[in-house]
C-alpha cells in the first residue's frame, strides 16, 4: 500500500503537473475542439474530449457518469473507454463493479461492437473478475445468437444482474428501473437480427428468443410492427416486407470523365 | 512555451553524464565493437574526413535554415557514410566531435537521434541506451517547444524521428517485460526512480503538444468547414502556419493513432484522425511514402480489430495498390540498401506490404469481397502457402471441430505475423504481475480469435446460398452435416442464420457522410458486407443475389481506348518506318485506315453516355 502511495504521488507530480504547466504556458485554457453531444453534460464533455482524459483525479467524475448512464436509460461511448482507459494506465485505481456496469451499458448498445472494444481495453486481472467473466459469456451468447442460453444467464440469480455497483449505489426501485431499460436495449438488438433474418417464423420460437409469453409478447410485438397469426394451426410471427433489405443491384454508370482518354485521342 | 518533461530532463541529465561515464563498462555496451572504440582513446583518430565534413555540413544547413541542402544530407549522404563506414560499427558518439557538435543544443540532438537509431537498427541496445535515447527525445520535443521559430527539418526526417520514436516505446516495454527484480535488480531499482522513461502518458502528451501547438486539428477543422487560406492561418497562428509545423502535426495525429492502437484502443486510434477527411491527398503530406503506408497500415488493422472487415479490406486493397505501382522504386532502394549492408526504410515498407498482405488474407476469408486481379496474384505470392490454403478452404470444408481448430490455427498464424506489437501500458514498476498476466498481444489475439471462431461458418453457409433462390432449412442442415432431431437441427440453422445476419451487418465508411462533409473514419453506416441477402420464411430460405448489371458502355469505351493505343503504336512504328525504308505509303494507309475505324466507336459510345 505504501508503495501504491508513493507511485501515485509520483505520477501526480510528473505527469499532470506537465499538462497543467503547458495548459498554463499557452495561456489558454483547453477548449474541446468538438461540440457536446446531447445528452452529455459539458462537465464530462471537458473531461472526455480534451487532455483531462488522462487525469486519474477526475476518475470519480466519469464514475458517477456512468451510474447517470444507467439510470437515465442512456449511453456514452466515449466517456466510459475514458474511464476504461484510465483503468487500463492507472490499474491501481481500477474498480471491478463500475468495470461490469460499463460492461452492462456496453451490452446493451449492441449491434455495434462497444463491448469488444471495452475488452480490450481490460487488464488481465480485471478479465478474471466473476462478474465480467459473467458478462463475456451473455456477450458471447448474444453475438451467436445463443439467445435461450443468454436470457438464463442474465438472468440467473448469482448472474451478472445483480451487479454490486448498480446495487449498492442504488436504490431498489432506481435498479430494477435500470434493468429494465437494459432489458428493453437487448430485445431491440434481438428484435432486429430477427426482422432483418426471417418473414415468418413461429411465435415459440420467438417466445424463446425475447424471453417473452403471452400478453408481452403480443405487446412487444406491436411495437416492432409485427403481427402474429394463425398459420395451418401455428401462431406465428410475420414481420413485413419493408423490414428486409432488397438486394443491391449496381448498375455501372457511365460518366463523361470515363471517357477522357479516348476524347484526348481524337483531338 | 511547453514544458514537455522537463522535470525529467533535468532529472536525466546527471543521469546522461553518468552513462556518458559508464559506458566503458563492458556489459553496459552493445555487442558491436564499441569497446574497440573506447579503447582508441584519441577520438580524432577514427574519424574519417567525410564523415567529419558530414558533421559540418550537417551543423551548417541546420543553423541556416537549408532545408534543400538538408534533404541531401540526410537522404544520401549519411546513409553513405553509413555504408561505407559504419555497417558494422557504431557511428562514433557525439562528444568524438568536440564542442562543435555538443554546444549546439538542436544539432546534438539531431545527431544523437541519429546514432541511436543506428545504434538500435543494428545492435542490441543496453538498458542505458533506451534511458539514453529517451532523454534526447524528451530534449528534442522540448527544443520544439521552446524555440518553435528556430528550425527547419526534410518531412522524411520528421517522420522518421516520430516512427522511431514510437519504434523504441514499444521496444522498451517489450525490453521491460523481460526483467525481473531476481535478474536484474539494478533496472528495475532505477525504473522505479524513474518512472518517467518511455512512460505511456510522457509519449502521448509528446503528441498531444506538438498536435496543440500546431494547432493542426483547428486547421483540419476550418479547412473542412470550407475556410479561406486566410482564416486557416489566422486560426494555425504563427507557429501552426509554418509547413514544418503542418507536417509535424500531421504526422503526430498519426501518432496518436498508433500509440492508441497498440495500446488497444481502437475508438481513439480512429477518433485521433476524425478531423482528417480527405487531407490524405493533401500534397503537404504525400511525398512520405513511409507515413502513407503505415497510416493505412494501422487504420486498416484497427478496422479489423472493430470487425469492420469491409472498411479494412478497402483500407488495404488501396494502399497495397499504391505500393505496388511504386514496387519498383522501392525494389530498387531495398536492394540498394541490402547490398550496402544497412537497414534501410524501402525494405520496411515492404515487409509492412507484406503484412497487410496476409491481414487482407484474414479480412476477405471473413468477408469475402472481389478484389483487384494484381492484389490477388500478390496475395497468393505473399501470404504463407499453407495458412492461404486453409483459409480459402474455409468456404468449402464442413463445420467439423478439427477443420475449424485448424481454420483458427490458420488465423491465428497470420494474426501473429502482422499485427503491431502492443504495449502494455501500465506503468512501472514492472513487477513479477507482468509476467503472470499474459502478454497484450496474447489477450488482444485472443479477443479477435473469439470473434473470429462464431464466424467460422459464414463463407461456408455462403457458398450454398449462392447456388440456390430457395433453399429450404432442412437441406441447408443436411450440407452443414449437422446432427441432432429435426427440431434441434432446424432451430440450429436458424442461429447460423441470426448469427449471419447479427456479423454481416457491419458499419462501413463512406468518403462523405450523410449531412455532405467528410465522414471521419469511427462512423459509417451499418450495411451488409455480403454479396447477398436472404429471408427465411417459415421453413424456406429465399436468397437474392446482389448484382451488378453490366453496361456495355463500358465494354465499348475498354475497346475504343485499345484500339486507339495500337494505332498509335502503328503510326509511330509508321513514322520510323518511313523515314527507313521507300514503301512508307502502305503503312500510313494502313494506320490511317486504323485510325478512321478509332473514331467510329468513338461517336458510336457518345449515345450510349448520353443514354445512361
Amino acid at each position: 500500500m505504501e508503495y501504491d502511495e508513493e507511485r501515485l504521488s509520483q505520477a501526480d507530480n510528473q505527469e499532470y503537473n506537465q499538462d497543467d504547466q503547458y495548459e498554463e504556458e499557452a495561456q489558454e485554457p483547453v477548449e474541446p475542439l468538438v461540440p457536446c453531444p446531447p445528452n452529455r453534460p459539458m462537465e464530462i464533455h471537458h473531461i472526455v474530449d480534451t487532455v483531462n482524459r488522462y487525469n486519474h483525479n477526475l476518475i470519480p467524475n466519469l464514475v458517477e457518469y456512468v451510474q447517470d448512464q444507467l439510470v437515465n436509460d442512456h449511453f456514452d461511448r466515449d466517456a466510459n473507454l475514458a474511464l476504461l482507459k484510465l483503468y487500463q494506465f492507472n490499474p491501481d485505481r481500477a474498480d471491478a463493479p463500475v468495470v461490469s456496469a460499463i460492461l452492462q451499458l456496453a451490452l446493451g448498445a449492441l449491434p455495434d461492437v462497444d463491448f469488444s472494444l471495452c475488452l480490450a481495453l481490460l487488464s488481465k486481472p480485471m478479465l478474471t473478475d466473476r462478474a465480467v467473466q459473467a458478462l463475456c459469456a451473455c456477450h458471447a451468447a448474444l453475438e451467436s445468437a445463443h439467445y435461450k442460453s443468454f436470457w438464463q444467464q442474465w438472468n440467473a440469480k448469482s448472474g451478472p444482474k445483480g451487479s454490486d455497483f448498480v446495487t449498492s449505489e442504488m436504490s431498489a426501485a432506481d435498479s430494477e428501473s435500470v434493468y429494465e431499460a437494459l432489458d428493453a436495449r437487448i430485445r431491440r438488438f434481438i428484435s432486429g437480427s430477427i426482422s432483418l433474418t426471417f418473414q415468418s417464423l413461429a411465435a415459440a420460437h420467438v417466445e424463446e428468443y425475447l424471453a417473452l409469453s403471452g400478453a408481452d409478447l403480443a405487446q412487444w410485438a406491436e411495437t416492432m410492427g409485427w403481427t402474429i397469426a394463425d398459420v395451418n394451426g401455428e401462431k406465428t410471427v410475420q414481420i413485413p416486407e419493408s423490414a428486409h433489405p432488397a438486394p443491391v443491384i449496381v448498375r455501372e454508370q457511365l460518366a463523361i470523365t470515363n471517357l477522357t482518354k479516348i476524347l484526348s485521342m481524337t483531338a | 512555451m511547453a514544458a514537455f518533461d522537463q522535470e525529467a530532463a533535468a532529472k536525466a541529465a546527471p543521469a546522461a553524464n553518468e552513462s556518458a561515464a559508464a559506458a566503458a563498462h563492458p556489459e553496459q555496451e552493445p555487442p558491436v565493437d564499441h569497446d574497440q572504440e573506447h579503447d582508441q582513446e584519441p577520438e580524432q583518430a577514427f574519424l574519417p574526413d567525410a564523415v567529419r565534413s558530414f558533421v559540418a555540413r550537417l551543423a551548417r544547413d541546420v543553423s541556416e535554415c537549408k532545408w534543400l541542402d538538408l534533404e541531401i544530407v540526410y537522404e544520401e549522404v549519411y546513409p553513405k557514410l553509413t555504408a561505407s563506414y559504419f555497417s558494422k560499427s557504431l557511428w562514433p558518439e557525439a562528444e568524438a566531435f568536440g564542442p562543435d557538435l555538443t554546444e549546439d543544443p538542436l544539432i546534438c540532438i539531431l545527431y544523437k537521434q541519429l546514432y541511436y537509431r543506428h545504434l538500435f537498427a543494428n545492435g542490441t541496445p543496453s538498458f542505458g541506451d533506451y534511458i539514453d535515447s529517451y532523454t534526447v527525445y524528451v530534449d528534442f520535443f522540448n527544443f520544439i517547444f521552446s524555440k518553435p521559430s528556430d528550425f527547419e527539418l526534410p518531412s522524411q526526417w520528421l517522420w522518421d524521428i516520430v516512427d522511431e520514436f514510437i519504434w523504441q516505446f514499444q521496444a522498451f516495454t517489450q525490453f521491460r517485460a523481460t526483467l525481473t527484480p531476481a535478474s536484474h535488480p539494478d533496472e528495475i531499482a532505477e525504473l522505479c526512480e524513474r518512472p518517467d522513461i518511455w512512460n505511456v502518458h510522457n509519449v502521448l502528451n509528446a503528441f498531444y503538444s506538438v498536435a496543440n501547438i500546431s494547432a493542426i486539428n483547428e486547421q483540419l477543422i476550418a479547412k473542412k468547414n470550407g475556410a479561406s487560406a486566410d482564416e486557416i492561418a489566422e486560426i494555425a497562428g504563427p507557429i501552426g502556419s509554418r509547413p514544418l509545423f503542418q507536417v509535424l502535426g500531421y504526422f503526430c495525429l498519426i501518432g496518436l493513432l498508433r500509440t492508441h492502437a497498440i495500446t488497444g484502443d481502437y475508438h481513439l486510434a480512429l477518433r485521433s484522425l476524425e478531423h482528417l477527411g480527405g487531407s490524405f491527398n493533401d500534397p503537404l503530406f504525400r511525398p512520405v511514402n513511409g507515413c502513407h503506408i503505415t497510416t493505412f497500415y494501422y487504420l486498416g488493422f484497427t478496422y479489423m480489430m472493430l470487425s469492420r472487415y469491409a472498411d479494412a479490406i478497402k483500407t488495404f486493397s488501396s494502399v497495397l495498390m499504391y505500393i505496388a505501382r511504386l514496387r519498383g522504386v522501392f525494389a530498387r532502394q531495398a536492394a540498394a540498401a541490402a547490398s550496402a549492408g544497412t537497414a534501410s526504410n524501402a525494405t520496411a515498407l515492404l515487409k509492412l506490404g507484406d503484412k497487410m498482405y496476409s491481414l487482407l488474407a484474414v479480412c476477405n476469408a471473413l468477408c469475402p469481397t472481389k478484389l483487384e486481379d494484381a492484389l490477388v496474384v500478390n496475395l497468393r505470392e505473399k501470404v504463407m502457402p499453407d495458412v492461404l490454403q486453409v483459409i480459402n478452404s474455409a468456404s468449402s470444408t464442413t463445420l467439423s471441430r478439427g477443420g475449424a481448430d485448424e481454420v483458427l490455427a490458420a488465423f491465428e498464424k497470420l494474426f501473429a505475423y502482422a499485427a503491431p506489437k502492443y504495449v502494455e501500458p501500465q506503468q512501472q514498476p514492472v513487477h513479477l504481475r507482468a509476467l503472470t498476466q499474459g502478454t497484450p498481444q496474447q489477450r488482444q489475439r485472443a479477443l479477435f480469435l473469439a470473434r473470429v471462431a462464431q464466424q467460422l461458418h459464414l463463407p461456408v453457409v455462403r457458398s450454398y446460398l449462392k447456388l440456390y433462390t430457395t433453399l429450404p432449412l432442412t437441406k441447408l442442415a443436411g450440407f452443414l452435416n449437422l446432427e441432432g432431431t429435426p427440431a434441434q437441427v432446424e432451430a440450429e440453422v436458424r442461429r447460423l442464420l441470426l448469427v449471419w445476419t447479427q456479423a454481416t451487418r457491419q458499419r462501413r465508411h463512406h468518403a462523405t457522410g450523410p449531412n455532405g462533409q467528410p465522414q471521419p473514419f469511427h462512423e459509417g453506416q451499418v450495411a451488409s458486407s455480403m454479396d447477398l441477402e436472404f429471408v427465411v420464411d417459415g421453413a424456406m430460405i429465399h436468397v437474392h443475389e446482389s448484382k451488378t448489371s453490366r453496361s456495355p458502355a463500358f465494354w465499348l469505351m475498354r475497346q475504343t481506348e485499345r484500339m486507339g493505343e495500337t494505332a498509335r503504336a502503328l503510326q509511330v512504328g509508321g513514322a520510323a518506318a518511313r523515314r527507313a525504308s521507300a514503301n512508307a505509303t502502305a503503312n500510313s494507309a494502313a494506320s490511317a485506315a486504323l485510325t478512321a475505324s478509332v473514331a467510329k466507336p468513338v461517336e458510336a459510345a457518345a449515345p450510349v453516355v448520353a443514354a445512361s
